[in-house]
C-alpha cells in the first residue's frame, strides 16, 4: 500500500447517525421483507433499476454481473479498504449480539477465518444516469444512498415507481453493506467522477463503552459538517478511483453505477452455491424477465466469473425462444393457428379512465399474439402469456393452460404500451404504458388495481383492467380454437363418454335430415332393467316403419359386450306388433302410426351384484328404419 | 411396413427429435437380446415376447412419463429394431402392421416394443420378473388383460395376473370381461390391492 492510499483510508471513516434517547429502534431493515428474495428476484430488481436509468441516447443499457472471490492477502487488502478495522468490524460484532444478529455473526467468523473466502458481486451498469445529485435534494444519489422506499424516477415508462427494488442489494449482502462507485452523466460533475460511497443497513445498535444509540444506516464516507449537522459525503475523483480499485469495484469511465454487494448470499438458501451455478441462474433469470428489452436491443447483459463471461441473449434460454418468435411475428394478419410454430395475433382494445385531474385519455389497444407449440419446444412456460410493456421487462407469465386443450398448446405474448408497435409509439400506447406502470404493485409482478392507480386515475381503472384481461382470455381462445381440422376434441370426448341412462338417440339418417325423433331412458330397479321411450316419425309420407330395441352391457373402456335380454315391451298404440328375437325387441308399425311410446323390462337377474360385473353401465340402443313410397330406406 | 423399403438416415432425420429429460438406456443389452431372439426363435413365435420383455425393461431406464412419449417407441420400432417387429409379427394388413410400428402413447397394447416394456413395468416387482414371464407364457392373458383400460392400474393388474395365472382361457376371458363391466360401478383407483383381489377372486369363482 502506498503512502497516498493510507491517507485516503485514514480520511475515510464509518459514520452513523445517533438516534438520541427515545428514538425509534429498528430490529432490521423493513424493506428486506417487502419482496421475495430468491436470486431470480434479485436479478429482476437489479436489472429493472438499471433499465430505468438508461440514458435517452438510443444506445443500449449494459449491465455486467461480476462475481469476485477473495482469499488471503487480497481479502485482507479488501477489508482494509472497507474500513473493517476502522469501525465496520466493531459495528458488526455489536449487531451480531442483537436479536437478528445470526447472519452477521457468520460474516464476522468468515472474515476472521484465514481459510474462508468472501464473495463479492459487482453489478456494473453502463449508459445509465449514474448517481447524480446531492444528499439534501431529490436525486438518484439521495434515493439510493440516503432514502428508504423512496423513488426519484419521474419517467412515465420506468419500470419501478416505489424505490423498493434497490433494497435487494442489501438483502443479498451477508454484511448488509453495499459499495457504490458511479461515473456521472456528461455535464453533471462529470469531471469529478468517479464518485464512491458505501452504505450499510444494520439494526439499531450500541457499542461497548458507549451509551449512544446508533441508527442502523451507516456510510463509509468523508463526514462533513453543515448548518444542519453532520452529513456523509462521498469520495470523488482520484481518491474514489483508488479506493474503488482496492474494493474491486473499479469501472470504465462511462456513465453509470457499479454496486458491489459485500459477501453475496442468497438469503433463501442454506447452502453456498457454486459460482458457476449462480452465474447460470443469473443468465436464466435475466433472459426470463428481460428478453423483450434484450431482443429490442435496449439491454445487454453479461455475467462474469473468474473463468468465463456468459452473455444473456434470447437464444441462450430455450424456454424463452417460442415467446420471442410470438413477439417477433406479433403483427401478423393471421388469426388461425394450424401447424406447430404458427403465430397468430389480435388487437385487444383497452379503454382507460380519465386521469385524476380530469384529462381525457385516448382509447388504445394492446397486441396479443400466440404461437402454437410443437413437441420440440421447451415447455417450461407452456400455455403462459408473457405480459410486458415498454420497459421490456416481463411482468409475469400469465398461466392460461385452461385455454389450451388437446395438442393445442401455445406460448402467448401480450405486448402492451410502448412495446406494442414496431415503430414510434402512439399517444395511446404511451398512456397505456403509464396506466399499466401504475397498475404494478411494488414487486412489479402483476397488473392489478393499486393505490397508485387510484391516485393517478378517475374511477374505472379496475374495470379497465378486468375488461382487458377478459378480452385477452377470449382472444386467446379464439386464436387457439381455430384449427383447420373439424375433428375437434369435444367430439372425441363426447364419443368416449356416452351419457349413461339417457340412451343414445341415433336416427339412421344424417342429422341434417332426421327421419325420427327418439327419446329413451333405462335404469336398474334392483333385479332388472326397466326401459322406456318414444319414437316419432318426422316425415309426412311413409308406408310403415320398424325399430329394433336392444340393451347392451358396456365395459369401463366403452367396449360393448353381451346383450341383456329384453323380457317384454308394452306399446300403448294400436297398429304396432312386437316380436322378440335373441333378447332384442322388434317393433313393426303400419302407415297409420307416426308415434309410439313403449315401456319394457329385462329378465330379472337375482344374482345381480354391482361389483362382480353382473350389472354395470348399459346402453339402450334403438335402430329405427322407415319405408317410404319410393321404396328407399331412410 | 413389409420391409420392402429401407429408410436412410437422411430420410429419417427430419422426423427425429431429442427426448426431453435425457432418458438413459442400455441399448447394447437390448441389441444383444434382440439378436439372440432373431437367431433362436422362429418367425411369428409368440414366445419371443417373454424372451425379450425383461431385457427391454431393464435396458430402458426411463420413467413412466417418458414411456408415455410415443416418439421413443416409434424410434425403437421403426429405426432401431424394425427387423424384430417383422420377425415377431406376420404382415397381415397395412393397418395391423402400422399399429405394431406406430402404436404407443396411451395405447399400451399396440406398439411391438412399447407393450413389452409396459407389461414388464406393470407386472415386475423390483428384480422379480416371474409374473411377467407367467403372463407372456399365456397369450390369452396378454390379450385379455393388457388390451383393457384397467391394465394401467398396477395393483389391479398384479392381482389379476396372480389369480388368473393357471386358469383356462375361458375363465380368463369371462373374468376380465366381467371385471371391466364392474368397473363402470366401482372406481378402480379407489380399490386397494386387497380389495381388488377379493373382487377378482369372487368373479373367478363365479366364472368357473
Amino acid at each position: 500500500m502506498d503512502q497516498e492510499q493510507i491517507q485516503i483510508n485514514e480520511a475515510a471513516e464509518w459514520f452513523f447517525f445517533s438516534g438520541g434517547p427515545g428514538a425509534p429502534r429498528y430490529g432490521d431493515d423493513p424493506t428486506k421483507h417487502a419482496v421475495d428474495h430468491d436470486s431470480e428476484a434479485f436479478v429482476r430488481e437489479v436489472l429493472q433499476n438499471a433499465n430505468d436509468q438508461g440514458l435517452p441516447n438510443g444506445d443500449p443499457v449494459e449491465v455486467a454481473f461480476r462475481f469476485v472471490t477473495l482469499r488471503g492477502d487480497e481479502k485482507e487488502e479488501f477489508l482494509n479498504g472497507l474500513g473493517w478495522d476502522d469501525g465496520l468490524g466493531e459495528r458488526m460484532r455489536a449487531v451480531a449480539d442483537t436479536n437478528n444478529g445470526r447472519r452477521y455473526e457468520r460474516v464476522v467468523e468468515r472474515v476472521n477465518d484465514p481459510d474462508a473466502e468472501i464473495r463479492l458481486l459487482v453489478v456494473e451498469d453502463r449508459n445509465t444516469t449514474g448517481l447524480t445529485g446531492n444528499w439534501d435534494e431529490d436525486s438518484n444519489y439521495a434515493a439510493l444512498v440516503r432514502d428508504e422506499l423512496y423513488s426519484s424516477k419521474q419517467d412515465d415508462t420506468a419500470g419501478g415507481s416505489y424505490g423498493l427494488g434497490k433494497s435487494v442489494l442489501w438483502t443479498f449482502s451477508g454484511a448488509s453493506t453495499v459499495v457504490f462507485n458511479s461515473h456521472l452523466t456528461h455535464g453533471v460533475r462529470e469531471d469529478d467522477s468517479p464518485r464512491l460511497i458505501a452504505r450499510s443497513k444494520f439494526p439499531t445498535h450500541q457499542l461497548a463503552n458507549d451509551d449512544t444509540t446508533y441508527q442502523g444506516a451507516g456510510w463509509l464516507c468523508q463526514p462533513v459538517e453543515t448548518d444542519d449537522g453532520p452529513r456523509p459525503e462521498s469520495f470523488w475523483g482520484e481518491r474514489a478511483s483508488q479506493l474503488a480499485e482496492q474494493l474491486h469495484v473499479e469501472r470504465p469511465a462511462v456513465s453509470g453505477t457499479s454496486a458491489m454487494v459485500v459477501e453475496f448470499q442468497d438469503p433463501t438458501r442454506d447452502e453456498r452455491p457454486d459460482i458457476e451455478d449462480l452465474a447460470q441462474e443469473f443468465v436464466d433469470a435475466s433472459v426470463k424477465y428481460f428478453w423483450p428489452a434484450i431482443y429490442r436491443g435496449d439491454l445487454e447483459i453479461t455475467v462474469e466469473t473468474s473463468d468465463e463471461i456468459l452473455t444473456a441473449d434470447v437464444e441462450s434460454v430455450p424456454a424463452i425462444r417460442p415467446f420471442v418468435e410470438a413477439y417477433d411475428e406479433r403483427t401478423t394478419d393471421a388469426q388461425t393457428l394450424v401447424d406447430p410454430g404458427d403465430v397468430a395475433g389480435l388487437d385487444i382494445p383497452v379503454k382507460l379512465p380519465p386521469r385524476a385531474d380530469g384529462a381525457e385519455t385516448p382509447d388504445g389497444s394492446v397486441r396479443l399474439s400466440a404461437r402454437l407449440a410443437s413437441p420440440a419446444d421447451d415447455d417450461a412456460y407452456l400455455n403462459n402469456v408473457a405480459l410486458f410493456r415498454g420497459a421490456g421487462m416481463v411482468v409475469k407469465y400469465y398461466d392460461q393452460s385452461r385455454v389450451a386443450y388437446g395438442d393445442r398448446n401455445f406460448f402467448g405474448v401480450l405486448a402492451a404500451g410502448e412495446a406494442r408497435p414496431e415503430g414510434i409509439p402512439s399517444e395511446s400506447d404511451r398512456e397505456v404504458d403509464r396506466f399499466l406502470r401504475f397498475a404494478e404493485p411494488p414487486e412489479h409482478d402483476e397488473w392489478e388495481s393499486t393505490e397508485n392507480l387510484r391516485e393517478q386515475y378517475q374511477r374505472g381503472f379496475r374495470t379497465a383492467l378486468d375488461d382487458m384481461f377478459g378480452t385477452v382470455r377470449d382472444g386467446l381462445r379464439h386464436l387457439i380454437s381455430k384449427g383447420s381440422n373439424s375433428d375437434s376434441l369435444s367430439d372425441n370426448v363426447l364419443n368416449r363418454f356416452p351419457i349413461h341412462g339417457s340412451g343414445n338417440p341415433r336416427s339412421t339418417t344424417s342429422p341434417a335430415d332426421p327421419a325420427f325423433e327418439i327419446d329413451s331412458s333405462s335404469r336398474f330397479n334392483g333385479d332388472a332393467w326397466t326401459i322406456s321411450g318414444r319414437i316419432e316419425v318426422l316425415l309426412e309420407e311413409f308406408d310403415g316403419w320398424s325399430a329394433d330395441i336392444s340393451l347392451t352391457g358396456v365395459g369401463e373402456d366403452g367396449s360393448r359386450y353381451d346383450d341383456i335380454p329384453i323380457d317384454s315391451v308394452e306399446i300403448e298404440q294400436s297398429g304396432v306388433t312386437v316380436s322378440y328375437d335373441d333378447g332384442c325387441a322388434h317393433l313393426v308399425a303400419d302407415e297409420t302410426v307416426n308415434e309410439v311410446s313403449f315401456y319394457g323390462r329385462s329378465h330379472s337377474d337375482e344374482a345381480a351384484d354391482l361389483v362382480h360385473g353382473d350389472v354395470g353401465a348399459t346402453q339402450l340402443e334403438i335402430l329405427a328404419e322407415l319405408q317410404t313410397t319410393e321404396e328407399d330406406q331412410a | 411396413m413389409q420391409g420392402e423399403a429401407t429408410l436412410t438416415d437422411e430420410q429419417l432425420n427430419k422426423y427425429v427429435e431429442p427426448m426431453p429429460g435425457h432418458p438413459k438406456a442400455d441399448l447394447d443389452r437390448i441389441d444383444s437380446a434382440v439378436q439372440q431372439v432373431l437367431d433362436e426363435y422362429q418367425e411369428y413365435n409368440t414366445a419371443i415376447d417373454g424372451a425379450l420383455a425383461e431385457d427391454i425393461h431393464r435396458g430402458l431406464d426411463i420413467t413412466r412419463r417418458t414411456a408415455g412419449d410415443p416418439g421413443l417407441w416409434h424410434w425403437l420400432a421403426v429405426v432401431r429394431y424394425p427387423d424384430l417387429v417383422r420377425h415377431r409379427w406376420e404382415y397381415r394388413s397395412e393397418e395391423a402392421m402400422r399399429e405394431k410400428f406406430l402404436g404407443a402413447g396411451s395405447d399400451l397394447y399396440s406398439n411391438a416394443i412399447h407393450r413389452l416394456w409396459w407389461i414388464a413395468e406393470l407386472t415386475s416387482r423390483g428384480d422379480d420378473y416371474s409374473t411377467t414371464d407367467a403372463v407372456f407364457a399365456n397369450q390369452t392373458m396378454v390379450n385379455k388383460v393388457f388390451d383393457r383400460w384397467f391394465a394401467r392400474y398396477q395393483p389391479a393388474v398384479q392381482v389379476m395376473c396372480d389369480e388368473l395365472e393357471d386358469e383356462k382361457s375361458r375363465v380368463i376371458d369371462e373374468t376380465t370381461r366381467r371385471f371391466n363391466h364392474a368397473l363402470t360401478n366401482v372406481q378402480l383407483e379407489g380399490l386397494s390391492e386387497d380389495e381388488a383381489r377379493e373382487i377378482i377372486r369372487e368373479i373367478v369363482a363365479e366364472s368357473q
